[in-house]
């Protein structure tokens, strides 16, 4: 009887602990940064605008976005260190979403002085690229570098580093509204496998819309 | 990568090297670098590594990553080293 009463107590835990979980998923996504109440409203952080130039030396700009959910990330293409891993991780998700029309990728050099649009097209050809699905932005220095900080990504120049420039991983998702709704540590795949689900999540909030 | 898998065609497989590679071109790749004529990503110097480290790193990929029997010596990677450091 009392073995019984066990298997019951755990079957009933497992079943509240699947529900939670269940839940968890279905719960929209956290909003990152500051937000502020307006007349009742919150107004979550957003990406500031922006203008920079893609591999197809095409200007984009915030609003070439508007449309879309992406995953943003900083890298260069001489960087010796964490980038080949944490690209390895962004193929993964532009793999699971290029025939998804709603998710883009978009990868920002902090080298643009050797990182020309023609150099970051042969990099995403040899990526295996060959849309606008995944774009490769370059632009003036110092404004990819403050834009790394609006995305949480640190990024400053550092003689020491490999490659002269010091930089974290992170890949960061943002929503139709540039506002920033999860992140992982591209060097971690367990962790981009969670941000895969949160991708998901996020785009489910716009199924229901 | 950690399991020696590249990155498309961008960063080259080191886990499918084969039986006749030289372990020396490697250790010299770590030690000098690696620029090629028109190739797309230069590999940088790997500075301040010991001989004992790269023998390490040489025998992670012969053995972890292309499953490959026995160590090689490290005074047989030594003297391959020495080579590379000169240059």
């Amino acid at each position: 009887m009392r073995n019984k009463f066990t298997i019951f107590s755990a079957l009933i835990s497992l079943t509240l602990l699947l529900a939670c979980q269940s839940n968890d998923n279905k719960k929209p996504l956290p909003y990152y940064g500051e937000k502020t109440v307006v007349d009742g409203d919150t107004i979550h952080y957003t990406i500031p605008d922006f203008t920079f130039l893609s591999q197809d030396s095409i200007e984009i700009s915030n609003t070439n976005l508007d449309e879309y959910i992406y995953v943003s990330d900083f890298f260069f293409i001489s960087c010796p260190t964490i980038c080949p891993v944490v690209k390895k991780q962004m193929l993964r998700i532009y793999e699971k979403y290029k025939d998804n029309p709603r998710v883009k990728l978009v990868s920002h050099t902090l080298d643009p002085k050797r990182d020309t649009p023609s150099k970051l097209n042969r990099y995403a050809k040899k990526l295996d690229v060959r849309n606008d699905k995944w774009l490769f932005l370059t632009g003036d220095k110092d404004s990819l570098i403050d834009m790394a900080e609006n995305y949480f990504v640190t990024a400053f120049e550092d003689e020491d580093a490999p490659g002269g420039i010091n930089h974290s991983g992170l890949i960061v998702l943002v929503d139709t509204k540039k506002r920033v709704r999860a992140s992982a540590v591209g060097t971690d795949p367990e962790d981009v496998t969670e941000l895969l689900k949160d991708i998901d999540r996020l785009l489910l909030e716009y199924e229901k819309n | 990568m950690p399991d020696g898998t590249g990155v498309g065609d961008l960063y080259p497989a080191l886990n499918k090297l084969g039986n006749q590679y030289d372990y020396s071109i490697i250790s010299c790749y770590i030690i000098n670098g690696k620029k090629s004529e028109g190739s797309l990503i230069e590999m940088v110097p790997i500075k301040g590594l010991s001989d004992i480290e790269i023998s390490n790193i040489i025998n992670y990929v012969h053995s972890e990553l292309n499953d490959m029997n026995g160590e090689i010596a490290i005074k047989d990677i030594k003297a391959k080293i020495s080579t590379c450091r000169t240059n």
